[in-house]
This record gives structure tokens, C-alpha cells and sequence, in this order.
């Protein structure tokens, strides 16, 4: 089997849209820390806030075909992950289609 | 050994306006969870197979973030190795979204809220910092009254119990910022902090408001440099309408604080408002703000 079941030690920004969808599952939406500061006017203001943006968080276990998983392993942002599962397969094709192939 | 995911169904899916007119949308799907394993999997097992964490988007709407991930037996009872259960996940574009994917609640974000704090005040000199003088170039007694908008952050966080230390709670509150914080001024920062001990689940911990005050100004107090006594080669000595060059009854004791240059002698009234000064009080303690670590 071509994917490989991986969990991330570290959080890591994703392109949500390259992803298959069945990994999408496990990103978070995340906002860069921002602090207010104190304007020229003696207001508290909020700096502009950096650009949201999505990532595989510390601890996610995330299925991915080997290709894209060996890149994530050989950076260190992730290890092997093994559960007493294994690995699994989705099926996420709408379900009406299924049933019409069937 | 293996597991599978299967999507079996769709909805209600839902498109909602909302009183305020925003547009809300939830999904809810069904997922069929099988494995083989010898041994039943446990919940977490079973979320972290399905792969969908709370906060995590939609498959075909990144807006909609998972609220909820439902564990049940939906297709009836089951024994390993043909174990199966029923997960109902459901997304909203309302779903508050986490920091992480963690039921600890000091894992939360600090969270901050501003807003001005209108305050009465008397001032005696102008946002450039000119002092405010009648066309005879003398203040105005006392100031003039205006509403000034002090900026107020608040912080909020939980922190755990562990170790928590309660005492700074009492210890830092009213201390001014020793160094720039929130791009403020050393001295122009006040803090306030309360603490709420929390007994959620298995967590304990304390849920921590920073309130922070800023004030242009600085917030230790600043008298203007004035008595009715003044410095001279002999002591002390009352100041009378003579010193003033006021001429009615010119040995009568000032009826009003006058200002005094730092050596403690009378301003002459020729230079006044310039020559006028304020006193600073050591009122608050002060402290590095950035050791709070918000």
C-alpha cells in the first residue's frame, strides 16, 4: 500500500488544497499571535494581524501517500505512526455514486 | 489488521440566516468506521483513524470547521475482529476554532479585548503639550475639564494549577511597566490581575484577567511643585500678596497654593506658566511586564 500513516511533531503550514481530502481532517486554521500596542493617540491598537493560515498541528496523525509523507519524515516535522488499527482506507466518494456503482 | 472509513451519508446540511443577517452553514455527515482489529479500539483511537480533529475544515468547505466528532453504535452491536461503529461528525462557519487539538484548557489562546476608559480630568496643558493660558498668558485656575479616552487592553488566559502561584495575583496588580510594553512607555502602563480557580473535568487551573491601563501621562502621581511657604536664606517663610506684587493688602498670607521652582522659591509671577513644574511620587511599584509571558 502506497500511503503512510505519519503524526507531526512539530506544526507545519499546509496548502490546503493540495491535500486529498480525507487528510484535511486534521489541519487547524491558525492566527500568528498578536498583541496590542499603544497608537500615537494614547489608544490601545491592534497591529494588522498576519494572514491566517492552515497547518497539520503538533500531534496530528495524518494519512498520506508515501511520496508527500517522506517529505514531512525527512524534515523531522514528523515519525512513523503506528496504531493497533494499521492502515486504514477511506472511501469518500459521495455515497449515491457508490450506490449507482454498485 | 486494518481499519476503514466509509462515508455513508450526507445531512441535514443546513444554510441559515441568522437574526444579525449573517449567513451560517453547517454540515453534518456520517462516517461508517470498521476494523478488524483483535481488540476493540478506544474512542480516541477511533477520532484519531477517522482523521477529522475539532477546528479542522470541511472537506468541501474550508470555512466550516469541525464542532463536533460523535462516537455511537448506529449499526448495532458489533465484536472484534468485526468491529464498527457509526461517527457523526458535524461543521459549522460559526464553530468557535481551537488552538489545538486538546481538551486541556490552558492550551487556549490568551485572549485580548480593547476598549477606551472616558475619564474626567483637568488638564493645564493642550495635546501638544503647550500649557493652556488665558490671553493674559496665566492658566486657568485649576485646569480646564475635559473627558479624556485612556486605552485598556485586557488579557485573558488559564493557566495551570500546578505550581500556580497565587500570591502575584495581589503582589502585581497596580505596578507600572518597568520597560515598554504594548509599545507604552515605561511608567504608562498599569496592571490589574485576578485569578479564578477552575476545577473543569480533570484540570485544574486558574483562569487569569490582566487588565492593562495606559496613560499618556504616566500613572504615578504628579503634584504641581506649589505650597504657601517658601525657601529662604532663613527657613521658611509665608508667602504674602507682597511676593506676588500684589499691592492690596500687601502683608496678607497668600489665600492659595503658589507654584515654587525646584529650589523651593517662589515662581515670579512674570514667568509663570513656563517656569512652573511638577513633582513625581513614587507611588507604584514597578515591574517587567514581559516576565507575564502573554
Amino acid at each position: 500500500m502506497s500511503d503512510v500513516r505519519i503524526k507531526f511533531v512539530r506544526d507545519v503550514p499546509v496548502d490546503l488544497d493540495s491535500l486529498p481530502k480525507s487528510a484535511r481532517g486534521q489541519c487547524l486554521k491558525m492566527s500568528p499571535a498578536v498583541r496590542p500596542i499603544v497608537g500615537a493617540n494614547g489608544q490601545m491598537l491592534m497591529p494588522p494581524s498576519p494572514p491566517r493560515v492552515w497547518h497539520f498541528p503538533t500531534g496530528a496523525v495524518v494519512q498520506l501517500n508515501a511520496e508527500r509523507a517522506a517529505k514531512y519524515l525527512e524534515t523531522g516535522a514528523a515519525e512513523p505512526y503506528e496504531s493497533h488499527t494499521g492502515i486504514g482506507t477511506y472511501l469518500t466518494a459521495e455515497a449515491e455514486e457508490r450506490k449507482g456503482a454498485v | 489488521m486494518a481499519f476503514s472509513v466509509q462515508w455513508l451519508v450526507d445531512g441535514p446540511n443546513t444554510s441559515r440566516i441568522e437574526q444579525s443577517g449573517r449567513i451560517v452553514s453547517k454540515y453534518k455527515r456520517t462516517y461508517l468506521y470498521k476494523t478488524d482489529a483483535a481488540s476493540p479500539p478506544t474512542d480516541a483511537q477511533i477520532t484519531t483513524d477517522v482523521g477529522i480533529a475539532p477546528g479542522s475544515p470541511h472537506p468541501d468547505d474550508a470555512n466550516a470547521t469541525c464542532q463536533s466528532v460523535e462516537i455511537s453504535h448506529g449499526v448495532g452491536p458489533t465484536k472484534c475482529p468485526h468491529f464498527a461503529r457509526h461517527v457523526v461528525v458535524e461543521w459549522a462557519t460559526n464553530a468557535p476554532v481551537p488552538n489545538t487539538v486538546s481538551t486541556d484548557p490552558t492550551t487556549m489562546r490568551t485572549r485580548w479585548s480593547l476598549a477606551p476608559t472616558i475619564q474626567q480630568r483637568y488638564i493645564v496643558r493642550d495635546r501638544n503639550g503647550a500649557m493652556i493660558v488665558n490671553a493674559a498668558g496665566q492658566p486657568f485656575d485649576g485646569g480646564i475639564p475635559v473627558a479624556v479616552r485612556l486605552g485598556t487592553a485586557v488579557a485573558r488566559r488559564n493557566v495551570t494549577a500546578a505550581g500556580y502561584n497565587q500570591n502575584t495575583v495581589l503582589a502585581n496588580s497596580g505596578k507600572l511597566n518597568s520597560t515598554t510594553f504594548l509599545g507604552g512607555a515605561a511608567g504608562t502602563i498599569q496592571v490589574d490581575i485576578s485569578a479564578e480557580e477552575k476545577y473543569d473535568g480533570g484540570y485544574h487551573y486558574w483562569e487569569e484577567v490582566y487588565t492593562f491601563a495606559y496613560d499618556p501621562l504616566g500613572w504615578q502621581p504628579k503634584p504641581m511643585n506649589a505650597g504657601f511657604f517658601q525657601k529662604g536664606t532663613y527657613g521658611l517663610t509665608r508667602i504674602i500678596n507682597s511676593d506676588l506684587d500684589d499691592t492690596n493688602d500687601p502683608l496678607a498670607p497668600v489665600q492659595e497654593p503658589e507654584p515654587l521652582l525646584p529650589d523651593g522659591t517662589l515662581v515670579p509671577v512674570d514667568d509663570r506658566p513656563g517656569l512652573c513644574n511638577f513633582i513625581t511620587v513614587d507611588a507604584y511599584g514597578s515591574m517587567d511586564f514581559s516576565t507575564f509571558g502573554l
